[in-house]
């Protein structure tokens, strides 16, 4: 039974280490410690992948699709404590507190991808985002948008949360239990009638603000902007994971599918790639146009999702995949570039091919990925997004998706041109080290593997369904 | 209109002048004492729907916990019982009130548009034994991970003190 939830065994432990450490006075060798040890999860979660099994009467279920999850989360908690440098601006005496909370945000998203219960879906998110909204305003004095961030997300969070439990009772009322299993058996019949599609579309709400979904993205660029970049990484990525583990997991409740439930998934879908596109054209700072291109992709992600077949969740599962890795570049770029841990903006890419060609490069390869050009996982990904929902017969969203890459296309280059194109005034070498060359390689690897050979993955990722 | 309408439309009035002196009132004090009625007329309605555990709890935890919290956050923060000068515009009074309407509106339409069961199921309730119980089979794993929220939320209210005195 132990080894069934290894995983999370082991990240409890190592949140509670941290806690240790925090309390402690030695405090030299915290980063080295919470690399060797992240990179243990790693190692864990992936040799647990096989396991399957139900815990606490069948309110926890360890299957493929749950451990793929994990070992994607270990894997992206990894990277995120890898890109961490002690130039960013976390104070000195926080982070070891920085990285516990980090730890148990990662547990509890851990355990949302298993639970298969109601009461313990909505106590695992608040386990993680309590940890998020404490680690938001961390960072050294940079005037007083860390806090303003930390509160606006803790508000829209709390609402959120509020929207998703008022449609979880409804579901409770219907079935008269909290388990899923309970629910979907139940559930159909309630499908034909309002009350269930505001049922599941309220229970929805929580994980559409986790993915920033287009009328729950409010705190996205704020919180972009506002958190310091090594939290704003985190953020703009592992949550995303889970919440799409979720969506599939509670649209499967409404898996004969039903036209008005589909029709809202689209609309939101279709608002929310225009929105995140045609917002994100305008930004100037690159932090904030990360997250109005990840309102954007959660939009491509909601096709995946609102096909409600196989193909379509495996094709969801894909590309948040990809998503995780080519936004991880991004801000490994931006990490890397600032001094003092300050945002970057546009202009300040100039000349960055000068400066370091290798940083120009993952820009770029991240850049092209997100914007979906071949031989790239993007492109990859959005064509299975696409194809899943054509073969389910949804043409005009698959048509607002198309418009919608072309569009993105230019500001995603914009990056490209900046850092290739334009002379910068002073040009200063940035000098990186060998660990830091391989996580760009790293980077660029994953990324185009995922392009060039996606489909021994596919295999994998649709037999988990 | 027997007894059981009477003291449902009873209970119905205080919450609803309890939420309203909540949103309305300028003076936090008022708005304060305007939640804890609410909070009161609300645990009179789960008494009505014949689950005293849930009333209990709402007047224990609500009225008697969370209120005074904020008693004291008021007092502590300073003088808050004046009504502040911009407390509303009447653009941003008018914005909420259609919100709140167009919210209202949508949800009632959605439930009379359902077809209930009515009469006819049999009625579904749970005892506090019975919760007694579930907390201790099959609801184990929540109630167990709602320990280890705790200790999260309480270890990062007290670093969130700690940092806020630090940047002084």
């Amino acid at each position: 039974m132990y080894m069934l939830i290894l995983p999370e065994l082991y990240m409890l432990f190592f949140s509670i280490l941290f806690l240790f450490i925090s309390i402690g006075s030695k405090r030299d060798k915290i980063l080295t410690y919470a690399k060797s040890l992240s990179l243990l999860a790693f190692v864990i979660s992936i040799s647990s992948i096989a396991n399957s099994g139900e815990l606490f009467f069948g309110a926890y279920r360890i299957d493929l699709f749950s451990q793929i999850f994990k070992v994607l989360l270990s894997l992206g908690f990894c990277l995120v404590i890898f890109m961490f440098e002690n130039k960013d601006e976390i104070d000195e005496g926080y982070v070891a507190e920085y990285f516990m909370f980090l730890g148990f945000s990662t547990l509890g998203l851990m355990m949302l991808t298993s639970s298969v219960e109601l009461i313990s879906i909505v106590i695992s998110l608040e386990l993680s985002s309590y940890s998020l909204y404490v680690i938001v305003p961390l960072r050294k004095a940079q005037g007083r948008f860390q806090i303003e961030a930390s509160m606006k997300y803790l508000f829209f969070g709390a609402i959120s949360t509020g929207i998703m439990l008022f449609g979880m009772s409804y579901l409770y009322g219907m079935a008269h239990s909290t388990f899923l299993l309970d629910i979907i058996s139940v559930f159909p019949q309630f499908l034909s009638k309002p009350i269930g599609i505001l049922a599941l579309v309220f229970t929805l709400t929580g994980f559409f603000f986790k993915l920033s979904l287009f009328p729950f993205h409010f705190w996205a660029p704020d919180i972009y902007e506002g958190a310091s970049n090594s939290t704003t990484t985190f953020i703009a990525t592992i949550p995303k994971v889970a919440a799409t583990a979720l969506l599939i997991r509670i649209t499967m409740l409404a898996s004969p599918g039903s036209f008005q439930f589909v029709n809202i998934l689209m609309v939101l879908a279709a608002l929310s790639m225009t929105f995140g596109n045609l917002v994100g054209l305008v930004q100037k700072d690159i932090k904030r146009l990360l997250a109005y291109s990840g309102i954007a992709h959660a939009g491509y992600l909601m096709m995946g999702i609102l096909s409600l077949s196989r193909e379509g969740s495996a094709s969801a599962m894909f590309y948040i995949m990809i998503y995780v890795f080519m936004n991880l570049a991004c801000f490994y770029v931006l990490i890397l570039l600032s001094q003092k841990g300050e945002n970057i903006a546009l202009n300040d890419l100039a000349g960055l091919s000068r400066k370091s060609p290798l940083l120009a490069l993952l820009l770029a390869v991240a850049a092209f990925s997100l914007a979906g050009i071949p031989p790239t996982g993007g492109f990859t990904g959005k064509f299975f997004l696409f194809i899943s929902a054509f073969r389910t017969g949804h043409l005009n969203i698959v048509i607002i998706g198309a418009v919608n890459t072309v569009i993105s296309i230019f500001y995603y280059l914009n990056l490209v041109r900046m850092s290739y194109s334009k002379e910068a005034v002073s040009i200063e070498p940035i000098k990186l080290s060998l660990s830091e060359k391989f996580l760009c390689y790293l980077f660029i690897f994953l990324i185009l593997y995922m392009g060039i050979l996606p489909f021994g993955l596919m295999e994998i990722l649709k037999s988990a369904l | 209109m027997n007894f059981g309408e009477f003291v449902f439309i009873i209970l119905m009035l205080v919450t609803m002048i309890g939420a309203l002196t909540t949103v309305l009132s300028g003076s936090i004090i008022y708005a304060m004492l305007g939640l804890v009625t609410t909070m009161f007329g609300i645990a009179g309605l789960y008494v009505y729907l014949n689950a005293p555990f849930l009333a209990m709890m709402q007047i224990l935890i609500y009225v008697g916990a969370i209120t005074i919290l904020i008693a004291f956050a008021i007092m502590l923060v300073g003088p808050l019982y004046q009504k502040p000068k911009e407390w509303t515009t009447i653009t941003k009074f008018v914005l909420a009130l259609m919100v709140s309407l167009f919210s209202f509106l949508m949800l009632f339409k959605v439930i009379m548009r359902t077809p209930w069961a009515g009469g006819k199921a049999k009625a579904f309730r749970i005892t506090t034994t019975d919760i007694g119980r579930m907390l201790f089979d099959k609801l184990a794993l929540p109630f167990e991970l709602i320990s280890l929220l705790i200790v999260v939320s309480i270890i990062g209210a007290v670093m969130l003190a700690l940092f806020s005195k630090g940047e002084k």
